[in-house]
């Protein structure tokens, strides 16, 4: 019995396990369309109330009554202990004050970690009007240790879960970050693109099923010097990725998958310049695709729209939004369509706060 | 499995030379208690490694109740294949190629038919550990109890990694001596 029991539990856990073994259905992508109202009247622009002395790496979503709300991390400088995640609303008219949504400490205490500090927050609401926001979070040494976090929200961003840890790495769970927003999948799962720096900076897409257990992470051939993949579906089963390069190239990359990015056509070069800073892209109502991005080599001084009809293939002439002195930025934008057609943009400002700026279908559409 | 952590310094007060057992789990428990910030040691030492795998969790209550494998005391087999596997994991996980081994963790048929036919041929000869350690991590990511959803974090953590490594050295270089990096 002692040389047959380890045998029969064997079986057992395998017989138990079976269902999870079995490769994984084809993915399909969804679309959650944005919700009715018009956020603001257009063109607009604005500067976010400040959290703190420094203010970085903005994300939007649109609330389940239709506000626009944004998060960003704020602090004494990036790094800092104190630096925390705030979230503001646009409401009537203006953007409410900065609201703690997570601190270090907190994070400790839910995921019972020595926590050293916080960055990259991405908010995103899914189908059932559930507010998911990631972020990363560093024990020890620089952004290339960081792990992904989730919380979520059923009430708008009242109250908040608890944070779990996501493991994405067999060495230390090192590195892992988020940046760009997320795309629903059919099954009620989530494809989550995310990026690798420890030792080498790549691209990762993460596939979740619907209760957030991670089922899939796929890398995208020929990309390594790449990171922060910025992802717009093009249908039910086809994705493009532009990538944030960090080579001596100086340009975006882009990769396609043909199904919802289990498998990608290796990354290739595009003639968009890039300072190694990040980019947003979206998907219109319309069908055609935004990118907001700093059209240069070096610097960040200066951030742009420019709008492809042909799937990425080709893009406008940029239209410039911002436009300063060398030393001066803006930075990592976050893009978002409201039910009335406008465009949200809102970027780093200055390294001090957060701009949102708003332009109406009419300004987009001139982007040809 | 903040626990696990005690069980980590536990071990490690062993093999330092702290000979009782008992004492060794006993202040490794005090690992647990905050001491600043309400940050405990245990805390700072999950910041730096994470969770260990149940592979690593067996091992270190095998070695605490004074039943270390065999297989691992003396032999050096054993050890330097799951440091290889360890090995070909992190440098694919890491690694800037477009082959990755961890992914086959989420989905593991293959990864389990592999193991799952090495733990049986050595099992058909009459060693039952690896059986027993595969049957039981395969549980334990059933169960879901564990952050990761990969078979392959509750397979291997790079501290067994690096204990196997050890271990193939030492039991290279004093093939003949009976005593053992973990306790016995």
């Amino acid at each position: 019995m002692k040389r047959i029991l380890p045998l029969i539990i064997f079986a057992a856990a395998l017989g138990w396990s079976w269902p999870r073994l079995r490769p994984l259905p084809t993915a399909t992508l969804a679309q959650i369309g944005p919700k009715t109202q018009a956020v603001t009247e257009v063109p607009h622009a604005e500067l976010l109330p400040r959290a703190g002395a420094t203010a970085h790496a903005v994300t939007l979503a649109q609330l389940a009554d239709g506000k626009l709300v944004a998060a960003w991390y704020a602090g004494s400088r990036e790094g800092a202990s104190d630096v925390a995640i705030f979230s503001s609303a646009y409401d009537r008219g203006g953007w409410t004050a900065p609201q703690l949504i997570v601190n270090r400490q907190r994070v400790e205490h839910d995921t019972r970690r020595l926590i050293r500090k916080l960055g990259n927050p991405l908010l995103w609401r899914d189908a059932h009007n559930v507010l998911h926001l990631w972020f990363v979070s560093v024990s020890y040494g620089g952004w290339s240790g960081s792990a992904i976090n989730h919380m979520q929200s059923s009430d708008d961003g009242q109250h908040w879960s608890a944070v779990t840890r996501v493991i994405t790495s067999p060495f230390f769970n090192l590195s892992t970050l988020v940046r760009n927003s997320p795309l629903p999948l059919a099954d009620g799962g989530v494809a989550l693109p995310a990026y690798h720096e420890f030792l080498n900076k790549r691209p990762e897409w993460l596939r979740f099923d619907r209760n957030l257990r991670l089922l899939d992470q796929a890398r995208i051939p020929d990309s390594a010097g790449t990171l922060q993949p910025a992802a717009a579906l093009l249908d039910q089963h086809r994705v493009l990725a532009l990538l944030r390069d960090s080579t001596p190239l100086h340009r975006l990359g882009a990769a396609y998958s043909n199904d919802a990015g289990s498998r990608w056509q290796p990354a290739t070069v595009t003639s968009i310049p890039n300072p190694d800073s990040a980019i947003a892209l979206l998907r219109l109502a319309d069908g055609t695709l935004l990118l907001a991005c700093n059209p240069l080599e070096a610097h960040r001084n200066t951030l742009a729209l420019l709008r492809s009809l042909d799937d990425g293939r080709s893009w406008s002439a940029p239209l410039i939004i911002e436009q300063g002195a060398v030393n001066d930025e803006f930075s990592y934008p976050a893009l978002l369509q409201d039910g009335a057609g406008a465009v949200h943009l809102a970027y780093t400002w200055k390294r001090e706060t957060i701009k949102h700026v708003a332009l109406s279908p009419a300004q987009i559409e001139a982007l040809r | 499995m903040i626990v696990a952590q005690a069980l980590i310094v536990a071990w490690l007060l062993n093999w330092l030379g702290l000979r009782s057992r008992i004492a060794a789990v006993l202040l490794g428990l005090l690992v647990l208690v905050p001491v600043h910030g309400g940050v405990s040691t245990a805390m700072a030492l999950r910041g730096v490694w994470g969770d260990p795998s149940i592979t690593t969790l067996q091992l270190l209550v095998l070695a605490l109740i004074g039943k270390t494998p065999a297989a691992l005391r003396g032999g050096r087999r054993a050890p330097a294949l799951i440091a290889l596997l360890a090995a070909a994991l992190y440098a694919t996980a890491l690694g800037p190629w477009n082959f990755d081994l961890y992914r086959f963790g989420y989905q593991p048929a293959a990864l389990v038919a592999i193991l799952g036919a090495i733990a049986l041929i050595t099992w058909w000869r009459g060693q039952t550990l690896y059986l027993w350690l595969l049957a039981i991590d395969l549980l334990a990511w059933r169960t879901g109890w564990l952050e990761s959803a990969n078979l392959w974090d509750a397979l291997l953590d790079p501290l067994l990694a690096f204990v196997m490594l050890a271990l193939v050295l030492r039991n290279a270089y004093r093939p003949h001596r009976n005593g053992s990096l973990l306790p016995a």
